[in-house]
């Protein structure tokens, strides 16, 4: 952080900025972003026909999608939400706080392709694959969250002896309005993971609407999409706390059966053989010969594999960054000069909505059907989706700002330099940089749809059902994340001393 | 000798706020701490009360309630440490029978009894100060500290309130404002101004006009 330091706050936020640019552009240099389909524009139009004249002929079979779906984000979340808790609880503790950073790094995707081969394309692969990442996701929120609860009760300093007491009587009946309010936003998160789930083969919406791309049925794929948006838009609606055992049942009691079935035997032969490499179960070889010999094969990987995985995955993220920085530039003055007319700030509104709410998953993959396979579309897809959730965020910031222009004024160009875009610029940089640590861990998920970071490489060994070199490569993937997750929050503390909030947000 | 300070100065960010105090209160005192507002009163209480903490019911002047709970609960906090878990868990479920019989004479004492099931930020000013002076009363301590503890309260409601205060506990040390008050139901009265002691003796010697040397 040298390069910021001594500089004033205005200074270190445009250098910083500009860096940002420079290194996204650079970063292109080196990656392949070119555009490989013959008509691309001639499809989107087809594509957009088909999207914008929604039709089914299974309306039956899009409401069973849209029941799993929901089931499956249901179950994950409340589970995830047990756990988390009492893992928040717990969140001191280094080795806790390091557990849950590391599983919580491995993207959602990976932990399904993982249970996949323990349960099958059953409940339990999706419920759990939503589950474990968001556990250690409410452990570290709600931990933050209890660090700001302003009543400590010094008071009473007996009561640090009772910790469980007064988590119940002093913690939780502060901070209980935003733990609800994030439980019903990481629901929501839960319901987009559990579409994207889809893709690799879980009766989810998603499966639907890779089929329906693939087969060129747009008609179809919108009307799935616009089911998908019709669900996420509408779950403030019939979300309640205290309806929620009702759900829990009605989803435990219709989920579907999977035929699949495994062995103890073959549950224990995955972990106790199958997740390692040969090379160190030979029953000949000394551990001394063991520990060497897995050096090597841990070493070839690496440079066959993980090198290459690593850089294709920081060359995404950080173009992403730029183009999700570039992206929500262009949108603040533009969403905020539509806010004081009714229609345009609906389409606004609008458009927010569905880019934030399509998971970058299902963007990667349409736009990779449009310009073909390269690293354009995933930079595109993770722009789109982080600028939507940054745009919604400062919209929220700017309408509670207190402004001295007259309202006529408010939505000019000059107001929103020198009034709204000082006022919200720190904030802004925050809450890229915390989107970092997402959007490195979506590019690496995004090599199962072909890109060749991390994922493709991962995906590729659950493929060739080489286990031993998928975890492996999972377990570099998870420490990359938690690299990148330490540095993003130096560099938010960097501009903000107070750090962001809105982690809440992700 | 239940408190002693001696030659004790006290520092807050590189600013002197008790300066070279020397004090001692014995059991069954009842001894008012007056001064103007940033004099030290708060510091010098929360010195004070360092010494014997476990024996100490003190109602601070943030009163400390917890916005989520209702009035019954934030009272019943007086004692969480003194129950099991299980029993704190089972009493927000369904609240003791013999804590709600006790809460409920304390209530009846500050008339609050019919606020038990409101929700702590539906009270007023004036009922919130006394729901915290109701759980220092449900601690049942020999020692009542406390910081401004009748500062919300109407004239008449005030000396009601202390009285309770006077009766239910041995000593008292208490902070506060009201000079009448002070002069009425305290024995023993210490004067701060800018951090010294500069006044302590006995009320009945002393008339509005002597503190009100202090105010000015």
């Amino acid at each position: 952080m040298a390069l910021f330091s001594g500089k004033s706050d205005g200074l270190k936020l445009r250098n910083f900025s500009l860096l940002l640019v420079v290194i996204g552009l650079l970063a292109s240099v080196f990656a392949d972003v070119k555009i490989h389909a013959s008509e691309p524009w001639a499809h989107l139009g087809t594509m957009l026909q088909g999207l914008f004249s929604p039709s089914t002929s299974d309306p039956q079979q899009l409401a069973i999608d849209l029941f799993y779906t929901l089931s499956f984000a249901l179950l994950g979340v409340s589970l995830a939400v047990v756990v988390g808790l009492l893992l928040s609880l717990l969140y001191r503790y280094p080795i806790v706080r390091f557990c849950c950073a590391f599983f919580r790094a491995i993207h959602e995707l990976f932990w399904a392709l993982l249970f996949m081969q323990l349960f099958g394309l059953s409940a339990s692969t999706a419920v759990l694959a939503i589950a474990i990442p968001y556990a250690c996701t409410f452990a570290r929120v709600y931990h933050d969250i209890y660090q700001h609860a302003p009543i400590k009760l010094a008071q009473l300093p007996e009561l640090a002896d009772s910790k469980f007491s007064h988590f119940l009587y002093v913690l939780l009946p502060q901070v209980w309005p935003q733990m609800r309010s994030y439980l019903r936003y990481r629901f929501e998160c839960g319901v987009r993971t559990s579409a994207v789930l889809g893709f690799v083969g879980l009766p989810t919406i998603g499966f639907h609407l890779e089929s329906a791309f693939k087969q060129g049925d747009y008609s179809y794929a919108g009307a799935l999409l616009l089911a998908f948006f019709l669900l996420i838009a509408s779950i403030k609606y019939w979300l309640k706390i205290y309806l929620l055992p009702l759900y829990i049942a009605i989803a435990l009691w219709f989920l579907p059966t999977s035929e699949f079935t495994n062995s103890s035997d073959n549950i224990w032969r995955f972990f106790s053989v199958d997740i390692w490499p040969a090379v160190i179960q030979s029953g000949e070889l000394s551990v001394l010969e063991k520990l060497s010999a897995y050096g090597q094969w841990l070493s070839s990987l690496i440079v066959q594999q993980g090198l290459p995985g690593i850089i294709s995955t920081l060359l995404l993220s950080l173009m992403a960054l730029a183009g999700t920085y570039l992206l929500c530039i262009i949108l603040a003055p533009l969403l905020s000069s539509m806010r004081h007319q009714w229609l345009a700030n609906g389409i606004g509104q609008c458009l927010l909505l569905v880019m934030r709410s399509t998971p970058e998953y299902i963007l990667a993959f349409v736009l990779l059907l449009l310009l073909g396979p390269s690293m354009l579309p995933a930079v595109i897809a993770l722009a789109i989706h982080n600028s939507g959730l940054i745009s919604y965020l400062l919209q929220r910031d700017i309408d509670g700002l207190q402004l001295d222009t007259q309202p006529t004024e408010r939505g000019s160009f000059g107001a929103f330099l020198y009034q709204i875009m000082p006022n919200i610029y720190p904030k802004f940089i925050s809450l890229l940089m915390y989107r970092a640590e997402i959007i490195l861990r979506e590019s690496a998920i995004l090599g199962v749809l072909g890109v060749t970071t991390l994922g493709f490489y991962i995906d590729s060994a659950f493929e060739d059902l080489r286990f031993d070199r998928a975890l492996a490569l999972l377990v570099i993937t998870a420490l990359l994340n938690v690299l990148v997750d330490q540095l993003s929050r130096k560099l938010q503390l960097c501009f903000n001393d107070q750090g962001i909030r809105v982690r809440s947000k992700d | 000798m239940l408190f002693e300070l001696r030659h004790c100065s006290f520092s807050y960010r590189s600013k002197l706020v008790l300066d070279d105090i020397c004090l001692q209160i014995n059991a069954g005192e009842t001894v008012a701490i007056v001064g103007q507002s940033g004099v030290g009163k708060s510091t010098l209480l929360n010195l004070l009360a360092s010494q014997h903490s476990a024996n100490i019911a003190y109602c601070t002047q943030d009163r400390q309630l917890i916005s989520g709970l209702n009035c019954y609960n934030n009272i019943y906090l007086g004692k969480l440490a003194q129950h099991s878990a299980i029993k704190n868990l089972l009493n927000l479920l369904r609240p003791n029978v013999q804590a709600m019989r006790e809460i409920k004479a304390i209530a009846e004492q500050l008339s609050i009894a019919d606020k038990l099931q409101a929700s702590i930020g539906k009270l007023s000013g004036g009922q919130q100060q006394r729901v915290a002076v109701a759980r220092s009363f449900y601690q049942q301590r020999p020692i009542f500290f406390g910081d401004e503890p009748v500062a919300n309260l109407d004239s008449v409601r005030a000396a009601e309130v202390l009285q309770a205060i006077l009766e239910r506990h041995q000593t008292h040390v208490i902070a506060l404002h009201d000079r009448d008050l002070a002069l009425r139901y305290f024995d023993r009265i210490i004067g701060l101004q800018q951090g010294k002691i500069v006044l302590d003796v006995a009320a009945a010697d002393l008339s509005q006009q002597d503190l009100q040397q202090l105010y000015l």
